[in-house]
């Protein structure tokens, strides 16, 4: 029974003589979840707000659970949905009376309400936080009151406006579970926008990629993170090496170096890129069933827990190594070689 | 000089004997006031919420015209009132004139742009997404309206308090549509004019050294209910 | 909820102060009211407070009295807003009854203006008549000599009137030959006493009614002297009217009529006449009666018939 529950048709947004969401056609499954990334400013929270009909459209249309939004409509579709706000939201109350206001809002009876409440609370591990002010918070507990404050008016769509961005990692990855547990639980279909592609991969069924207000594009997880369309969004799924190259003799190649080959690819120009975890490197092994090349290295930087080191092989890659595994160290002018397999070159078009 | 300390040993004087005409017109003045202050705040505190609340066209022409209403000059306001109020004024049969409530009239007209506008202000002051927080609460817009406004509530209230101190100290309407008449529609301030044109200076000064404690007091007792309100939150 | 009901609580309790404070002059029968408009110059002498006190004491008629000006005044009077007009303006007065808005017009009370000056006399005027005065003061004014300064009201008030007329029966237009004709001529279009006020600091002369003379003398170390106090252009006549009720027949032509026919009667006119005496040494003003039957204008009006209740 999975229908479409968004269904949207030439959706457009401008600001005077600004556009900036460019008419979008694309819809979202009952259940599922869909995550929106892209950099700042690319148009996505204004999206979120025009599904949750807190914002009007300057075009188009938008069909919620089979029913058109219109000025009459907007109030009764809205009480079947949710949003969350990447600002943490939190009113002058007590953390129930916060919790409370949804259902304040919609006249909702006092046991009922304390019932929820109650039980919301307790999941979260809050019970003692009733009372409490919401003024003596921190930055995650206020957005877990924050989720919960929807949550309680069982939303069917629940619209996440990058909602983790404030967060330290602990807390992020506590909402992320709560943002999990209620699409398995209640089959929530939540749409999230994110600026963390790799959150996005984490959580997400489908991803739109957003830029300059359009869908650059929109495809499953995988497709998003492996087979980028191009290369901003390349970039912006954390692809770090991109080359531009020509494909020849059935090749591609670049710098001197050739990647692979490329059966499907007409002669000519083509962006080549390859992930930064998908290489390896050793400072003598060239492992079998891999193209492998012979390079300098240029630097090596440690990231956390990672090791970044930059490769001149004819072109200069970075490659990304778990550093206590191997225990390698890398001195810049050293020889080294790096590998990788077929599958992971992924190519586009050059723009 | 030596009139200002005449005045200030004479306004202790009236203080402390509780001069009956003192107190009446102290009284008198107080009364128009925080009515007019109160009856304005009714209307003006959701008209700036509306304003605030709904994007529509000309609005940021409607708040221009809100703001250069502060710089109204009450001799103004209180000509408007006076040709609608008088006996040959549309307004003359309700026999308004020269009344108490012909002056709180005026000052419920001079006094609401100033909260209509500080109310925008102060809401504007809220971050947009707690505006969209309520909305996608779902919340029907007169309670989103109510919950903003309650989150604003200092920002508020300091704009009431603004419009009570410059309602208790105007002349230029309450002595239009007043008249200043004894015993029935004087003021603080129009009595401060009638004793200034009469030469009586230490007396004007002794008046004026009341209104400012009256409009101490008043400023005191907002200030307390705002410090308890505050320390109760924190509890 | 709870807190706004608390402050609603403080505000009603605060209110209830108030209206219990204002509340204090309650009267055992209500007196009738009877509203009047007048001028500054005559109730900043306190003659109509002290004649409100006794009036209402003695009548049980609260006489409701607004003063800003004459201007303001016959306005008001002409926009129904009052039941009765005190003023002391003939020319004015004479428009007021003509444009039907005037009736039972009565004489009650004279006194005169003076011109009064620094106490130096850098004019040389003192003694002359006022015609005299004014015109050497315009002489000595073009020529732009040092320290010669005329204060005018400016406001077409009485007192203004009064000058006016005095520039005329010197034989200048005002319009084109006085108003506008130099520094040394300021028109304050202030009432009475601030005009006295700024007459003192700038140490010039000015036409002056002797009753806010007397007051401000007295109360404000005003330092002018009179220098010019006879002339027949110096008289100051006040009259009462009442406002027409064939033009605004909700006018309170009962207590307008008592209250005009005890300003003529002798126990009006003594009370006149005897105010301010122990404070300032003479009365501020003469009453009107004791000039019956003088054909001398402005002097020559009826200060003595009773009035009737006119009908609209």
């Amino acid at each position: 029974m999975t229908e479409e529950i968004i269904s949207v048709r030439g959706l457009a947004k401008s600001y005077g003589k600004k556009e900036v969401v460019h008419p979008l056609n694309f819809s979202v499954k009952r259940g599922e979840i869909l995550s929106v990334i892209g950099p700042s400013g690319a148009g996505k929270s204004t999206l979120l707000r025009m599904l949750d009909t807190i914002e009007p459209a300057s075009e188009g249309e938008i069909i919620l659970f089979g029913e058109k939004v219109t000025k009459h409509s907007a109030h009764s579709l809205r009480n079947r949905m949710g949003m969350l706000f990447q600002k943490t939201v939190l009113f002058e109350r007590t953390v129930e009376e916060n919790i409370a206001l949804g259902l304040s809002y919609r006249f909702v009876s006092r046991e009922e309400t304390k019932k929820r409440v109650t039980e919301a609370l307790e999941s979260m591990g809050m019970s003692e936080y009733a009372q409490r002010s919401s003024r003596t918070l921190s930055g995650g507990e206020g957005q877990r009151v924050s989720f919960a404050r929807v949550l309680v008016t069982k939303p069917e769509i629940l619209f996440l406006d990058e909602p983790t961005a404030n967060l330290d990692p602990v807390a992020t990855k506590v909402l992320e579970e709560m943002i999990l547990h209620e699409n398995r639980v209640n089959k929530t279909t939540i749409i999230i926008n994110t600026h963390d592609q790799a959150q996005g991969q984490r959580l997400a069924d489908r991803v739109a990629v957003m830029m300059n207000g359009e869908f650059v594009q929109f495809g499953s997880a995988d497709e998003v993170f492996y087979h980028p369309v191009n290369e901003s969004v390349a970039k912006f799924v954390g692809i770090q090496n991109i080359f531009t190259g020509v494909v020849r003799n059935g090749n591609a190649v670049s710098g001197g170096v050739v990647f692979c080959p490329a059966p499907h690819f007409p002669d000519g120009i083509v962006q080549i890129m390859l992930r930064a975890e998908d290489i390896s490197l050793s400072k003598t092994e060239v492992p079998e069933g891999r193209i492998s090349v012979q390079g300098r290295v240029v630097s090596a930087e440690r990231s956390g827990a990672f090791l970044n080191v930059m490769v001149d092989a004819g072109c200069i890659f970075l490659v990304i190594c778990p550093f206590r595994q191997t225990g390698d160290t890398y001195v810049p002018g050293e020889i080294v070689q790096i590998a990788w397999r077929i599958a992971a070159v992924h190519f586009a078009k050059a723009v | 000089m030596g009139e200002i300390t005449d005045g200030f040993l004479e306004a202790i004087m009236l203080i402390v004997t509780m001069n009956p005409e003192i107190m009446e017109i102290a009284g008198r003045s107080l009364y128009v006031s925080i009515i007019a202050t109160f009856v304005a705040a009714l209307i003006a505190i959701p008209i700036g919420a509306l304003i605030y609340y709904y994007d529509f066209h000309g609005k940021r022409a409607v708040i221009n015209i809100v703001q250069t209403l502060y710089a109204l000059p009450t001799v103004i306001v209180g000509l408007l009132v006076y040709l609608l109020v008088s006996n040959s004024g549309p307004l003359g049969s309700l026999k308004l004139l020269y009344t108490t409530n012909a002056m709180i009239i005026a000052q419920v007209v001079l006094v609401s742009p100033l909260i209509v506008g500080l109310t925008i202000a102060a809401l504007s002051g809220l971050d947009k997404e707690m505006k969209y927080t309520t909305m996608a609460l779902n919340a029907r817009a007169y309670r989103a309206m109510m919950t903003l406004v309650r989150e604003a509530k200092y920002a508020v209230l300091s704009a009431v308090v603004l419009a009570f101190g410059r309602a208790i100290a105007e002349v230029g309407a309450v002595m239009m549509v007043g008249g200043n008449i004894r015993h029935f529609t004087r003021t603080l301030t129009t009595a401060i004019t009638l004793n200034t044109s009469m030469g009586e200076f230490a007396t004007s000064i002794a008046l004026g050294i009341i209104l400012l404690t009256i409009a101490l007091i008043v400023n005191f007792g907002v200030n307390i209910l705002q410090h308890h309100h505050g320390r109760m939150k924190d509890d | 909820m709870k807190k706004l009901l608390s402050v609603f609580g403080v505000f009603l309790i605060l209110l209830a102060v108030i209206c219990a404070a204002g509340c204090v002059s309650e009267e055992q029968t209500e007196p009738t009211q009877l509203k009047i408009a007048t001028t500054t110059s005559l109730y900043d002498t306190g003659l109509l407070d002290a004649v409100q006190d006794y009036y209402l004491e003695k009548f049980n008629v609260d006489l409701l009295i607004t003063s800003q000006g004459t201007g303001k005044a016959i306005a008001s009077a002409m926009n129904g807003d009052v039941d009765v007009l005190l003023v002391h303006s003939p020319s004015q007065e004479e428009a007021f009854i003509a444009d039907g808005y005037g009736v039972n017009h009565r004489g009650i009370a004279y006194n005169y203006f003076v011109i009064v000056g620094p106490a130096d006399d850098p004019a040389g005027i003192a003694g002359m008549t006022p015609e005299e005065g004014v015109t050497r003061l315009k002489e000595l004014g073009d020529a732009g000599t040092e320290g010669i300064t005329f204060i005018s009201r400016g406001d077409n008030s009485g007192t203004h009137s009064a000058e006016k007329n005095i520039w005329k029966s010197a034989g200048f237009n005002y319009t084109a030959q006085i108003t506008g004709s130099g520094p040394w001529y300021k028109e304050t279009g202030a009432g009475m006493g601030d005009s006295l006020t700024t007459a003192g600091q700038l140490g010039a002369y000015i036409l002056t009614d002797e009753a806010t003379y007397l007051t401000y003398k007295k109360n404000n170390n005003l330092s002018l002297e009179v220098i010019i106090d006879e002339g027949t252009t110096l008289l100051n006549r006040y009259t009462v009217m009442t406002i027409d009720p064939a033009k605004y027949p909700n006018t309170n032509v009962k207590d307008a009529t008592a209250f005009t026919n005890w300003l003529i009667s002798e126990d009006g006119q003594n009370f006149i006449g005897s105010f301010g005496a122990e404070t300032y040494g003479k009365s501020l003003f003469t009453p009107m009666n004791t000039l019956v039957n003088s054909s001398l204008p402005p002097f020559n009006i009826d200060s003595t018939t009773p009035a009737v209740i006119p009908t609209a």
